[in-house]
């Protein structure tokens, strides 16, 4: 049906590619056509099988050609390979043909010039860091040119409130309380934006939101369900982020850690890559890491060598190989610790560091694989001592570009509800980013401010993409618009930024689950866990990655959040608005300012005036307000 | 423009309201899309799954190993074919069940089998994927239903489970075809019932859709086009009267007796009842089945409540007309050991894990009943011949239920995704 429509879309749209193919071509080969021949050709013409000796993952490899000689004839759809079969569906030879679409594409492409990419930007190291207003400024630059080249316009800047409450959101997780946002609200400071967004990242709310979501998505990578001493490695995290320790030496931690869980809480992030069981498993913790520290999805070549990127069976196991020592003792709960198993007696010098690729689904199943950085050398270590320190010191180099854009692009979609590269474990030639210039100019800024978080997070807050309303301009609500950051996107609030939020605009302070009458408590046994790990265990699929832009709330949660008692009475927040406000509107501006950080506009006021003057009791129609409120998308959204 | 064919959900929502497409009036446009069975005319079929998480000793049930089947066996309605004697009454319905005594599914871990049995995939961390009922959702699934499309039952715990059950998700299907969780069938939906009274929730309501409808004309957005959809679904269950279907006091309780007095009875009850008011998907998870002590007294515990409410569904079902049209299938996430020799603590018989040679069966929606596919050895340690993989067996219920297990869907990203593998091929000899 998806599809249907797309098509449907397509007679529309399809004026739109006819024009523009022409000698000024705008397609590229990374940006518009290998994902078609990813979803269609690579299975043969891959990194797996390269039949006729065809290799259609790369620009260079394709002009080169198979054994028939080159697929395509840059102008001359009409001469190149590549065009004939897919033209007449000889190929694939699947029944997973090309679509009409995506021909017209290939075809427009291949008159264009058949274009490669741009070449990259040069990387300099050397420099100091920018001032975040000139950084702010270059974010400006990029995505303004972007954007004009498209001809879509920005959206204006967003109102003080609308500011309040998605900074407060983006950076500690929290709303504002009332009182906060009046005080903004009210005030003429011109610089007041800017102190916010500074006071915010001073405050320890900061690094326990962002100690939070990282955890939250090691928990979500790992293959078992359990939570490893997780508040205090949390609370570990929250320090690393709220002292402002770089974000390399926080992940080198993490990776060289060796001790006891008990006075190193780091050493849970191992159990995080563990088993089912919680036996630490090498191949598990090398898929994790390409997919979140490095943004590539190397996890492919456990088995056999990636079907659409360059990574070979060996790239994977040859960072597995640092981890062949390591091991995770799990029981009794007292021994949890991450140690190595180091020969008794020095090894002979020029030992080398290898791991024996395990049987089971993975091919040429016994084959010894030496350590080896991914697209880089194969270290001389000491087979003596952690292989783990080493890899951590490769990971998180200077000079590591995967780490740094990884973390980069990471760290702008949790601002921008997308990063340059989506999926963010995606990155590779197949995958262009919207904006390269930009990522690789903010991750040479990350790399020399030595991996300040503090300092990008400031940078993003202050530019005026981030700052503008999400609110549509004619022009900008086209799809294209989207992944050119024309307006904000709205987010879905986690689970855990809904019970926070939802604490906070009832002003209580927590929401007690519902009791059953039928059960009795058990003083003696286990404690139940808080209200607020409760509720996040309901909201929450397991299994599933939270995204910025997927509400994964169903029937099941709204029914929750309209009918369950907590959420009908009002809270404290209409008794106190009821006792301090003097008329009927400036009842229900004070609602809209506790729950929804601002106040109502002239329409909604006299809406929500005139529903409150047809109910039997004030009490309850306020009551009533604040539930519409709450389950309105203004509150589960940040905008 | 980007590639055109990566146009996804969210695209096509913000298309819409920038009027490129005709957006619908009753402002139900984005969950219809993720619908493909519109202008159907017969009645879909429907599936009941019955899943017996912990993994379910297929010698105590319905494939009796041998040699030790002359003390614990009873004949079937079908000639040559034996259960365990637990199960009298289900062997006089042999003639409309098909058993497959070929499973060979290769995974022993509670979690990733419990998930490839529902998936077809063993988990990976990468990519999500739905469950056949949430495939069943989309493509058997009436959009505008006041019901759910999915609902899963918890049909009670006996015994050690392993683990929490599988929770289906629908990953690139869309939140729409969520399953909907009843965690005791005697209590139905929970929170279905307003906290106030009538009149005031319905003028809240009201307000509340006005509000939304006024925020999503300035600030378009996927999340908040699927929030609304959600509120007014919820809503409209609210004020159902299909909701009765979830009220089993309706029943007679000659009808209520014979599925019996215990919360899988009442959950295959209420899996009936939601069959008849058109709900095409239920699954009901008995949970406890890891019997590493021995199988042998806990399936003869369990079997008391299953055998007769299994067997008064399917003569419920007959009854109504609602057999050939509603699949009833009966898994695990694997069987158990086969023998003594097996090392460690799964020293008797049925304590072990065991994915080499197990069983399933299928009943109703058009399955040919009477037959036995597949053979195990003496042992009962090696399938000798027929062996079903979980892509086949996953092929088998989507055959039946008429369920294109190739066709492609996008993810969000724009990659094209089916449900099951190519290699998939449907178990021919069970229609």
């Amino acid at each position: 049906m998806i599809r249907r429509y797309a098509i449907a879309m397509l007679v529309v749209l399809s004026a739109t590619v006819t024009a523009s193919a022409g000698a000024d071509s705008w397609l590229s080969f990374e940006a518009e056509i290998l994902p078609i021949l990813n979803a269609h050709c690579l299975q043969c013409h891959g990194g797996v099988h390269q039949k006729n000796e065809l290799d259609l993952r790369t620009h260079a490899a394709l002009l080169i050609g198979g054994k028939s000689g080159t697929a395509v004839v840059p102008g001359k759809p009409d001469e190149s390979l590549l065009w004939k079969k897919i033209a007449r569906d000889e190929m694939p030879k699947t029944d997973n043909k090309v679509s009409e679409a995506n021909k017209k594409l290939i075809r427009a492409w291949i008159e264009g010039g058949a274009k490669g990419k741009s070449k990259a930007r040069e990387i300099n190291l050397a420099r100091p860091a920018m001032k975040p207003t000139d950084v702010a400024k270059l974010i400006d630059r990029e995505i303004d040119a972007r954007l004009s080249r498209a001809k879509i316009p920005a959206s204006p800047r967003s109102t003080d409130a609308e500011f309040l409450r998605r900074v407060y959101l983006d950076i500690t997780g929290k709303l504002p309380e009332a009182e906060v946002t009046k005080a903004f609200l009210g005030s003429a400071d011109a610089e007041q934006r800017a102190r916010l967004i500074d006071k915010l990242l001073a405050s320890e709310e900061y690094g326990r939101h962002f100690a939070e979501r990282w955890v939250n998505l090691f928990r979500q990578m790992s293959v078992n369900e359990s939570e490893w001493d997780r508040d205090r490695f949390q609370g570990w995290m929250a320090e690393q982020f709220s002292s402002g320790k770089g974000w390399d030496a926080t992940v080198r931690e993490m990776y060289a850690v060796s001790g006891f869980l008990a006075d190193k809480p780091q050493t849970a992030f191992y159990y995080y890559n563990a088993d089912m069981q919680g036996k630490f498993e090498p191949k598990i913790m090398v898929g994790n890491l390409s997919q979140v520290f490095l943004g590539v999805q190397l996890q492919c070549a456990e088995c056999h060598h990636h079907p659409f990127s360059n990574y070979k069976q060996n790239d994977f196991w040859g960072l597995a190989a640092f981890f062949s020592g390591t091991s995770t003792p799990n029981n009794p709960p007292n021994t949890r610790a991450v140690r190595d198993n180091l020969p008794k007696q020095a090894p002979k010098a020029g030992t080398q560091v290898a791991i024996t690729i395990p049987k089971g689904e993975a091919r040429n199943a016994g084959t010894r694989v030496r350590a080896k950085f991914l697209g880089g050398e194969e270290p001389n270590l000491d087979a003596g001592a952690s292989f783990r320190p080493p890899l951590a010191a490769w990971l998180t180099a200077k000079d590591n570009r995967l780490f740094a854009r990884a973390s980069v692009n990471r760290l702008w979609a949790q601002f921008f509800a997308r990063g340059f590269v989506n999926p963010l474990n995606d990155f590779g030639d197949h995958n262009a980013p919207s904006h390269p210039d930009l990522l690789d100019a903010l991750a040479e800024e990350f790399v020399v401010s030595r991996f300040d978080h503090k300092h990008l997070i400031r940078s993003i807050c202050l530019s005026d993409a981030y700052q503008r309303t999400s609110h549509i301009v004619k022009g900008n609500e086209k799809a294209e618009a989207e992944p050119l950051f024309a307006r904000m996107a709205s987010k879905v609030l986690t689970p855990e930024e809904l019970y926070d939020a939802l604490c906070v605009a009832l002003e209580v302070p927590e929401i007690a689950p519902p009791v059953n009458p039928k059960k009795k408590p058990n003083l003696k046994g286990p404690q139940p866990p808080s209200p607020r790990s409760q509720f996040v265990k309901f909201f929450r699929n397991p299994g599933e990655v939270d995204e910025p832009t997927e509400l994964k709330l169903g029937v099941p949660h709204v029914l929750k959040l309209m009918n369950e008692a907590n959420f009908n009475t009002g809270g404290k927040v209409v008794e106190r608005v009821m006792a301090s406000a003097k008329t009927l509107e400036e009842t229900i501006d004070g609602l809209f300012i506790a729950v929804l950080a601002r106040p109502a506009t002239p329409a909604e006021r006299e809406r929500f005036a005139a529903f409150v003057a047809r109910q039997a009791s004030p009490r309850e129609a306020y009551d009533r307000v604040v539930w519409v409120l709450i389950n309105s998308t203004g509150f589960v959204l940040n905008h | 423009m980007r590639n055109l064919e990566k146009l996804n959900r969210r695209d096509l929502v913000k298309l819409s309201a920038a009027g490129v497409m005709a957006a619908s009036s009753s402002g139900w446009l984005l969950p219809r899309l993720a619908y493909s069975n519109e202008g159907r005319t017969e009645r879909p079929k429907a599936c009941i799954m019955l899943h017996m998480q912990g993994g379910m000793s297929q010698h105590h049930t319905f494939t009796v190993p041998e040699y030790r089947a002359q003390n614990d066996q009873i004949q079937t309605a079908v000639a040559g074919v034996q259960f365990c004697e637990y199960f009298p009454q289900l062997a006089a319905r042999m003639g409309d069940i098909c058993l497959i005594r070929g499973m060979s599914t290769g995974n022993t871990v509670h979690e990733r089998a419990r998930a490839m049995m529902h998936t077809g995939y063993n988990p990976n961390g990468t990519v999500v994927y739905p469950s056949v009922g949430n495939i069943a959702s989309c493509e058997l699934g009436v959009a505008d239903a006041e019901l759910p499309n999915f609902v899963s039952i918890q049909g009670g715990s006996d015994g050690d489970g392993a683990g929490a059950p599988h929770r289906s998700v629908p990953a690139y299907l869309g939140p729409r075809h969520a399953t909907v969780p009843i965690n005791d069938p005697a209590r139905g939906l929970e929170n279905l019932r307003s906290a106030i009274a009538q009149r005031p929730f319905d003028d809240g309501a009201r307000l509340l859709d006005e509000f939304e409808t006024e925020l999503q004309s300035t600030r378009p957005s996927i999340a908040g086009a699927t929030h609304q959809a959600n509120l007014r679904r919820a809503v409209q269950l609210m004020r159902s009267d299909k909701m009765r279907a979830f009220e089993l006091e309706r029943e007679p309780a000659t009808i209520r007796n014979a599925y019996g007095n215990s919360q899988f009875g009442r959950s295959l009850l209420l899996a009936r009842r939601l069959v008849e008011a058109g709900v095409p998907f239920i699954e009901v998870t008995l949970a406890g089945w890891d019997d590493h002590g021995g199988a042998l007294r806990s399936v003869g515990r369990r079997a008391a409540y299953m055998d007769p409410a299994i067997a008064s569904l399917i003569d419920d079902l007959k009854q109504r007309g609602l057999f050939d049209n509603t699949l009833i299938v009966l898994m695990s996430e694997f069987g158990r050991t086969p023998h003594l020799a097996d090392s460690g603590y799964n020293q008797t018989l049925g304590a072990g894990h065991y994915a080499n040679a197990w069983t399933t069966f299928l009943a109703g929606g058009g399955v040919r009943g009477g037959r036995v596919i597949g053979r195990v050895d003496a042992r009962g340690g090696a399938v000798t011949d027929r062996p079903v993989n979980v892509q086949d067996f996953l092929a088998t219920m989507c055959h039946a239920l008429r369920i294109d297990y190739r066709k492609e869907y996008m993810t969000r990203e724009g990659r094209p995704m089916t449900f099951l593998t190519p290699s998939a091929r449907p178990v021919q000899e069970a229609f």
